[in-house]
């Protein structure tokens, strides 16, 4: 099964949530700013790559974990995505998506616009470390519950 | 090597100049084109962003779809090539064609007015005149697009 985490951009909530899902990050105590910040993709996506799934790892299920941005359209993008799997014969309970834009709060937001829309990386990036360590339990959270599905599923 | 496409016909809406475009690609819809075709093509007018519609298959045993993807077709279209390419799946390519310059300007207005029973012959006819009036430009442009598009994807 492909997990999918989504978010705005690729560049932060679904990183951070596909990392802990894959075991970068810690589920059992806050993570510190450079763990956070030498995750793969963390803060780095592009304008013109949001939309690629980027791979982050395998989990303990043997399942293949993305992130994967959609702007302000993700309800429109998962539609998209079943649609698509089902017309390529492939059933919805190949692919699991996750929304994880509900996780952050606004100071993730700030930064992440000050650091990927205005490229004031210096100043936006360390909000958006600072903002999801302070909303970390959240990640935890959606990371727990995607994991019990899973292990029902199994 | 017989190449294998999925062609998508994709617009903001993906319930008109989609539909026209996607049908007479499949040949569906060739010279003489009333109203009551149009409007009783099952897609025309049912607006459902991100549900990719199968329309039918081409001569060459394309596969032709429709899609509403609003303004987030850029990502979308990453994200469905990204997982055609995780998926492994059978087809070559997907191709995705923009119809957007075949949509009226006041679609949404014109689709709104339709919902009002004693206006919605005129939104019809508003709407078939549209049609009967780009007809040749489409037709055009799908042809076009078949000789060269699919070529140049091949």
């Amino acid at each position: 099964m492909i997990i999918a985490y989504i978010c705005y951009g690729s560049a932060h909530s679904s990183i951070v949530a596909a990392a802990i899902h894959v075991g970068l990050l810690p589920n059992d105590r806050i993570p510190t700013f450079e763990e956070i910040l030498s995750l793969p993709h963390y803060d780095m996506t592009e304008g013109n790559q949001i939309g690629i799934p980027f791979y982050m790892g395998v989990d303990e299920f043997d399942n293949d974990v993305y992130a994967i941005g959609a702007k302000s359209g993700r309800n429109i993008m998962m539609k998209a995505v079943k649609s698509f799997l089902r017309e390529s014969g492939i059933s919805e309970e190949e692919i699991m998506l996750i929304d994880t834009l509900p996780a952050i709060g606004l100071i993730t937001k700030f930064g992440g616009m000050t650091s990927r829309k205005f490229k004031m990386i210096s100043i936006g990036r360390p909000f958006t470390v600072y903002g999801i360590i302070k909303k970390y339990k959240n990640f935890l959270d959606i990371v727990s519950k995607v994991k019990s599905r899973l292990k029902e599923l199994d | 090597m017989v190449i294998k496409l999925k062609i998508v016909y994709y617009s903001y809406y993906g319930c008109f100049s989609s539909v026209v475009t996607a049908y007479i690609h499949t040949g569906y819809l060739k010279d003489e084109i009333s109203k009551d075709i149009i409007f009783s093509l099952p897609e025309m007018l049912n607006l459902d962003y991100g549900e990719l519609k199968y329309i039918g298959l081409d001569e060459n045993l394309h596969e032709v779809y429709i899609i509403g993807m609003k303004n987030f077709s850029d990502n979308i279209k990453k994200t469905l090539e990204g997982l055609r390419k995780i998926y492994n799946l059978e087809y070559d390519r997907l191709i995705f064609v923009d119809t957007n310059m075949y949509e009226p300007k006041y679609f949404k207005l014109i689709f709104t007015i339709r919902k009002i029973t004693i206006l919605k012959k005129i939104a019809d006819k508003i709407l078939y005149n549209w049609v009967i009036k780009h007809l040749n430009e489409i037709k055009n442009s799908v042809e076009e697009f078949k000789k060269y598009g699919i070529e140049e994807k091949e």
